[in-house]
């Protein structure tokens, strides 16, 4: 091995290293402020006499004295049994930074980095070495940092305060478990790190998910050799019996030899089946724990992603004078790393913009009855197979009605429109491009810089974001993504024929519905329930497979049905039978299939055999328009009602509520034929479905947007001649652009939209009704 | 495992070999092989419908009893037929017969999942029986019959001799974007 070869390994060893400890001594010294413990610095040291024998050992002299210095400000603080003082908190983190810097470099860049940094790593140990010791005595905080938060809560949670998400992993602990962790890049005793492309870790999983169905096989076998001994049995009765009925002699002595025989085989057979017996279950066990070592290799603790925002909070308010805490819980719920990486940035956004706009000044907030320090709460958690991640700040809060009255001043809709428009319909404005710039809203001002980018992300990951705020009290951001490759518990059901399986926290009740509980009402099905009517529709109608037989209607007319609930509605889904429950590892669906309609993922069953997971967002908003549409057939009814053939007919596709039915009350009372749908997956579906002469489309929408819809729709060879129209907030020539290039007929801006404009627009492009 | 099994195995193994089969063996190792002038490639003979064609050993992966398929909702057509699982990945499942525009052999006795990987990914291609992997001689490939050139999308792209039968040999590249293009409504 050449010696160029050897060096570069070290590097990156040294590399590796260099990142570990970096994220200890931040992670540590921001815990210190909240929980100054002199015990804690033994950590700190440790780490930085790390990096000094490493910087050592690869030659690099620069990083050897820096890292010199970091620790002997640690150690001298620890003989005195003080905290290092803000002054002393502040170099350090510089120095800090500085090596995190390099650790972010490519390995072989590091000798030429530290050549040209040599400047600053200097200025930054002397910084270090002039410091005066003004820590304080331990216990004691330092008053001036005023980050007590002692007054709130229990000592445990004000050990969580800062830094450390929960009081279990201050820092000294957490350092330790990262070390036995075995996820993250360490160079530790616990040996390397091996990077695995993701298709390998995908078929390892496939393959050790296909032991486990093969040694289910196995048990399979060990039952039927087991009930061959039956037969062992008998034939031993047989001769017996036969023996009674023969003479003294030879035949006799033949039978005696058979019956000898017999014995011997029987016991052979028993062995062996005992040895199956053990063997089929070692390989049921040790497939078990391969599959769940497989899988738990995707995943990472959630708190990873978080790491930097501790740091981001201290910082930023204290230089725009804010005093703030950063909490986090939730921090070992496991994600998918490469949901995990994604995330980084809205996470950083949205925490930054929660302590610059969220969050009130202390004099402000003391006025209204608040602590002085402000709290920033990051929660994560598993919500039925996704990550649901909860931001929120006890801060000043968003007042919707501003934002209508900004709506209504910027003419992004007409009055009679942003009157009737609910909170959440309101506060999607925020994620329009540019939304707060120019308006006069002291409250909400800046919370529009860069949360279209927050969606964008959302949106890529498929995943959505949502705000809710109450004026006064506070702002949250909640987001859920997919946990790809998770285990989702779930009702396994028959539909069109096939299984299909629904999440268990997605269903709000599952019944047997008697016959006599169905009653249909102006062509729509109701299940009577409760003393209330549930709106009842046929899974595979929703779904678009051709339905199967319902099960005996004549002598057991229950009907299977899983009630959802979305925001207080409930709708009932009518499924062919209940299968049962099941842990179903969640596999994203082949991403060469695009997104399926009423699909999230796929998964399979005991035996092997594949089952799709159903979305049941996406079937609640299928459903809705469908019920809306009054195109839903029968529950047990041959086929879905024939659309008649209209005069001309308008897809309208908008995921606001208020705009799709304001919009369709307008074509109709001109006299189109109107049909919505709630986003453009479900309007690329609609769309193929039937034949419409026109197509008009929102542009931001969740899970297929305006553009991508108008985009599929130029790509289908029997759509591609439909017209598109696009009507969007979003007003810029670049949004324009992208709405022609993308193939649209026409782009008509919501602030300019009058009933007028729309109706004429429609006529220009497809004439009258 | 019992000690009367081990007894048996070595029974079994151990077991003298007849004079006449080792005499068979030494005659058929010490011939002299026959010269090859060009690497021999390899192709796995399966039928679709009535059509026997040669899928390239370099696309192989496994090829495996048919399991169950299922249906993608909205998506799933003649060609491609759902989803199915070969060894714990859920792949999509297209039929070969479909795709070369056939009829599909309505009950085949031994139809086989064939495992492939295309530039366009991995799919698993349902024929209606399997006969097994044969080397030809990339030389030998023969041009195609005119009708089948001009078709708009021949997945074809010669004609090989194998096991005595005439099939066409498929072309990786080809293969591929046919079934990717079936997964599109």
């Amino acid at each position: 091995m050449s010696p160029d070869l050897a060096d570069f390994s070290l590097l990156e060893l040294f590399s590796i290293e260099l990142s570990t400890h970096c994220r200890a001594i931040e992670d540590g010294l921001v815990g210190l402020e909240g929980d100054p413990r002199p015990e804690l610095l033994e950590s700190l040291m440790r780490a930085a006499h790390s990096i000094k024998g490493a910087a050592r050992i690869v030659d690099l002299p620069q990083a050897v004295g820096l890292a010199h210095a970091m620790e002997d400000v640690f150690q001298a603080a620890q003989q005195e049994g003080r905290v290092p003082g803000k002054a002393q908190v502040d170099a350090l983190l510089a120095a800090n930074d500085f090596f995190a810097r390099l650790a972010a470099l490519a390995p072989k860049d590091l000798p030429q980095a530290l050549a040209d940094g040599a400047a600053e790593a200097a200025a930054l140990e002397a910084a270090l070495r002039a410091l005066p010791p003004d820590g304080h005595p331990a216990g004691h905080p330092d008053t001036s940092q005023a980050a007590p938060a002692a007054p709130e809560g229990p000592p445990g949670v004000a050990s969580a305060a800062l830094g450390a998400p929960l009081p279990a992993q201050a820092a000294q602990p957490r350092a330790a478990q990262d070390q036995g962790g075995g996820q993250t890049s360490q160079a530790g005793p616990d040996g390397g790190v091996v990077r695995l492309s993701a298709e390998l870790l995908g078929r390892l999983m496939g393959l050790a998910g296909q032991c486990i169905v093969e040694s289910g096989q196995l048990g399979r076998v060990f039952e039927q050799a087991r009930a061959q001994r039956r037969g062992f049995l008998d034939l031993a009765d047989l001769l017996s019996q036969t023996r009674a009925l023969l003479p003294e002699g030879d035949a006799k002595d033949q039978l005696d030899r058979a019956a000898g025989m017999l014995r011997t085989m029987h016991a052979g057979h028993s062995d062996s089946v005992c040895a199956l017996d053990g063997l089929a279950r070692r390989m049921e066990i040790l497939s078990d724990k391969l599959y769940h070592q497989v899988l738990g290799s995707r995943m990472r603790p959630f708190g990873e992603g978080a790491r930097a925002l501790p740091r981001l909070v201290r910082d930023l308010a204290q230089e725009l004078g804010k005093q703030a805490r950063f909490v986090l819980e939730g921090a070992n719920a496991s994600v998918d790393r490469d949901i995990l990486d994604r995330l980084e940035a809205p996470l950083l956004h949205l925490t930054r913009n929660a302590v610059d706009h969220g969050l009130e000044p202390p004099e402000e907030r003391v006025r209204s009855g608040k602590p002085q320090q402000g709290r920033i709460l990051l929660v994560a958690r598993h919500v039925a197979g996704s990550l649901e991640l909860r931001l929120s700040d006890d801060g000043c809060g968003i007042d919707p009605e501003a934002i209508r009255a900004s709506v209504q001043a910027k003419g992004l809709a007409p009055a009679p429109i942003a009157q009737r428009m609910t909170d959440s319909e309101l506060f999607e404005f925020l994620f329009l491009p540019g939304f707060t710039t120019a308006a006069a809203l002291t409250s909400v001002s800046g919370r529009g810089v860069g949360l279209d980018v927050v969606k964008t992300v959302m949106q890529e990951v498929g995943g959505q974001v949502r705000v809710e705020s109450t004026p006064g009290q506070g702002t949250a951001f909640v987001m859920r993504l997919p946990v790809s490759r998770s285990v989702v518990r779930a009702l396994v059901v028959r539909i069109g024929g096939e299984p299909y399986a629904m999440p268990l926290a997605r269903i709000g009740r599952v019944l047997l519905a008697p016959a006599e509980d169905v009653q249909t009402t102006g062509g729509m099905q109701y299940l009577r329930l409760d003393h209330e009517n549930v709106g009842l529709a046929q899974a595979a109608q929703i779904l678009g497979v051709p339905p199967a037989p319902l099960p005996g209607n004549e002598d057991d007319p229950t009907l299977p049905v899983m009630l959802l609930e979305d925001r207080g509605a409930r709708f009932g889904l009518a499924v062919e039978a209940f299968l049962g429950e099941r842990d179903l590892v969640v596999h994203p669906l082949d991403p060469r299939l695009g997104k399926v309609p009423g699909v999230a993922a796929a998964s399979t069953l005991d035996d092997g055999s594949p089952v799709l997971i159903l979305d049941d967002a996406d079937l609640l908003r299928s459903l809705e328009g469908l019920l809306a549409e009054g195109r839903l057939a029968g529950v047990g009814a041959g086929e879905a009602l024939a659309p008649e053939r209209a005069p001309k007919s308008v897809l309208v596709v908008d995921d606001s509520l208020t705009v799709r039915e304001v919009q369709r009350q307008l074509l109709e009372g001109r006299g189109y034929r109107a049909t919505t749908a709630v986003d453009g997956m479900e309007g690329l579906a609609l769309a193929r479905m039937g034949s419409f002469d026109l197509i008009i489309t929102d542009v931001d929408m969740p899970r297929m947007t305006g553009i991508e819809l108008t985009r599929r729709i130029r790509a289908d060879a029997a759509l591609a001649r439909t017209p598109v129209m696009i009507v969007s907030y979003k007003d810029r020539q670049e949004d324009r652009m992208a709405g022609l290039e993308a193939g649209a007929d026409f782009y008509l801006a919501k602030s300019g939209f009058r009933d007028e404009a729309l109706l004429q627009a429609v006529a220009d492009l497809i004439g009258e009704p | 495992m019992s000690d009367d099994g081990n007894r048996t195995a070595r029974l079994l193994y151990d077991r003298e070999v007849p004079a006449d089969i080792l005499e068979e063996w030494t005659l058929q190792t010490a011939a002299p092989k026959p010269e090859r002038t060009a690497p021999r490639s390899g192709a796995m003979l399966v039928r679709a419908g009535n059509e026997w064609l040669g899928l390239p050993a370099a696309m192989i992966e496994t090829a495996l009893p048919a399991g169950p398929v299922h249906s993608v909702p909205r998506l799933s057509n003649a060609a491609f037929l759902g989803l199915t699982n070969v060894d714990g990945e859920l792949l999509p499942c297209v039929r070969l017969s479909a795709l070369l525009g056939g009829q599909a052999d309505p009950a085949p006795a031994r139809p086989r999942m064939v495992a492939v990987r295309v530039p366009q990914g991995r799919f698993a291609l349902l024929v209606d029986e399997a006969a097994g992997t044969c080397g030809y001689l990339p030389g030998e490939l023969g041009a195609l019959p005119a009708t089948v050139a001009l078709a708009p999308s021949p997945l074809v792209v010669g004609v090989i001799e194998l096991e005595g039968r005439s099939a066409g040999l498929a072309g990786i590249e080809e293969l591929g974007a046919a079934l990717l293009g079936s997964l599109r409504p």
